[in-house]
């Protein structure tokens, strides 16, 4: 099948807004304060993301905003900052990992810096990203995938109305090395567009 | 031991079932593969794009040698099954889509039209099981395929896979439907019926 158009020729918009949140595409400049919130969030993120298992630095941040932009640019990915809409604030990251343009499906992903959680922000920029996957890009699916243990993040799936599909077993190393079974939610166009209805829950 | 695909000089050069002979795919297999593929377009599609979409014996070729390279660097496994009383082209079968830091491969197979319905894609496949697990240290074993491969979920089935979940609308098959994909896996521990 290649009849769709090529998506890097899509213009889409780089942020979105929420009541309490702008989401906005990383670009040059964003790395002092990507590591500022990253820094303070090791702790938590270690057990799960991969990404911060090595030394972090405003390098390494101001790296990740660049290659960001640029696989936005792509039309690979769609890597977001979370700000907070009133003052401007740093709280997290966001964003679609992959996309599947033939499907169309995406995979999307999450994290808040220690000082904003259990604030809700993540579940209103998820809901945000959902809603931007089915009615901009023409999602057929959308997904989240976690390890098994990481009971915050599938919490937020399942907050979003997403559907748990499966549970692959020794699916990856976790940053301890050791085998981790990962958890696969969805939400797929027809249970969007019900969500969207007026009057239903 | 994990984290590192083999050293190819290791492996066996071929693999002997009961009824076939199994060897990696590599130069010359071009011409007998896309003959196989033409003679079973209707079968194949629409669950094989890579192998239904062969335009001509020299892609045929590319794909080949390309399976070859993928052989000695470790990426996948694809193998050529010959039928050993006649050595007929009867399929392929391939451990793919893999990862060392697991490890774990996905396993494929596809049957020739004309010798379907024989039990070749289950000697096939758990003869690649054996090589996954007991020499290239495989953690977990997968087999996906299109919800409307029937004949691929016996497979997994009969071989003792445990069916994980169904990804919906994960694919758009090559007739341009949009698809489930069914996930079965195997792990290293688990026993083979």
């Amino acid at each position: 099948m290649n009849t769709r158009p090529d998506p890097i020729l899509l213009d889409l918009p780089a942020s979105l807004e929420t009541e309490r949140l702008v989401l906005r595409v990383p670009r040059p400049g964003d790395g002092p304060v990507v590591y500022e919130g990253v820094r303070e969030s090791l702790e938590m993120l270690r057990p799960w993301m991969i990404w911060a298992q090595g030394e972090q630095s405003v390098a390494s941040a101001e790296t990740f905003a660049r290659e960001a932009a640029v696989q936005f640019l792509r039309r690979e990915a769609m890597p977001l900052l979370i700000f907070g809409r009133l003052d401007g604030r740093f709280i997290g990251g966001h964003g679609i990992n992959r996309m599947d343009w033939d499907v169309p499906a995406f995979e999307i992903g999450y994290w808040v810096r220690a000082s904003e959680a259990g604030k809700g922000y993540i579940t209103e920029a998820t809901r945000a990203v959902t809603d931007f996957c089915f009615a901009t890009l023409g999602a057929a699916r959308v997904a989240i995938r976690c390890d098994a243990r990481n009971r915050r993040s599938a919490a937020v799936a399942e907050r979003c109305g997403f559907t748990l599909e499966v549970r692959l077993r020794r699916w990856a190393r976790d940053a301890r090395g050791e085998l981790a079974d990962h958890l696969v939610y969805s939400m797929i166009r027809s249970e969007w567009e019900a969500h969207q209805r007026p009057g239903q829950p | 031991m994990t984290g590192q695909p083999p050293d190819p000089r290791h492996l066996p050069p071929y693999i002997q079932t009961l009824r076939l002979l199994m060897r990696p795919l590599g130069p010359g297999d071009g011409p007998a593969l896309f003959a196989a593929a033409q003679e079973s377009r209707e079968h194949v599609y629409p669950f094989m794009p890579v192998i239904f979409n062969l335009q001509s014996v020299e892609e045929a070729e590319r794909l080949a040698r390309r399976a070859w390279i993928d052989w000695w660097a470790g990426r996948a496994y694809r193998m050529a099954l010959w039928r050993r009383k006649d050595g007929a082209l009867v399929g392929t079968a391939a451990l793919h889509h893999g990862r060392w830091d697991v490890p774990r491969f996905e396993l494929g197979c596809w049957i020739h039209a004309h010798h379907a319905g024989h039990g070749f894609a289950t000697e096939a496949t758990r003869a690649l099981i054996a090589l996954a697990f007991e020499v290239l240290g495989v953690q977990r074993l997968e087999i996906r395929c299109d919800h409307r491969n029937l004949a691929s979920q016996r497979v997994a089935e009969k071989l003792g896979f445990t069916f994980e979940g169904r990804l919906r609308a994960h694919n758009r098959a090559a007739d341009g439907v949009l698809v489930d994909e069914m996930v079965y896996a195997l792990l290293a521990d688990e026993t083979i019926p």
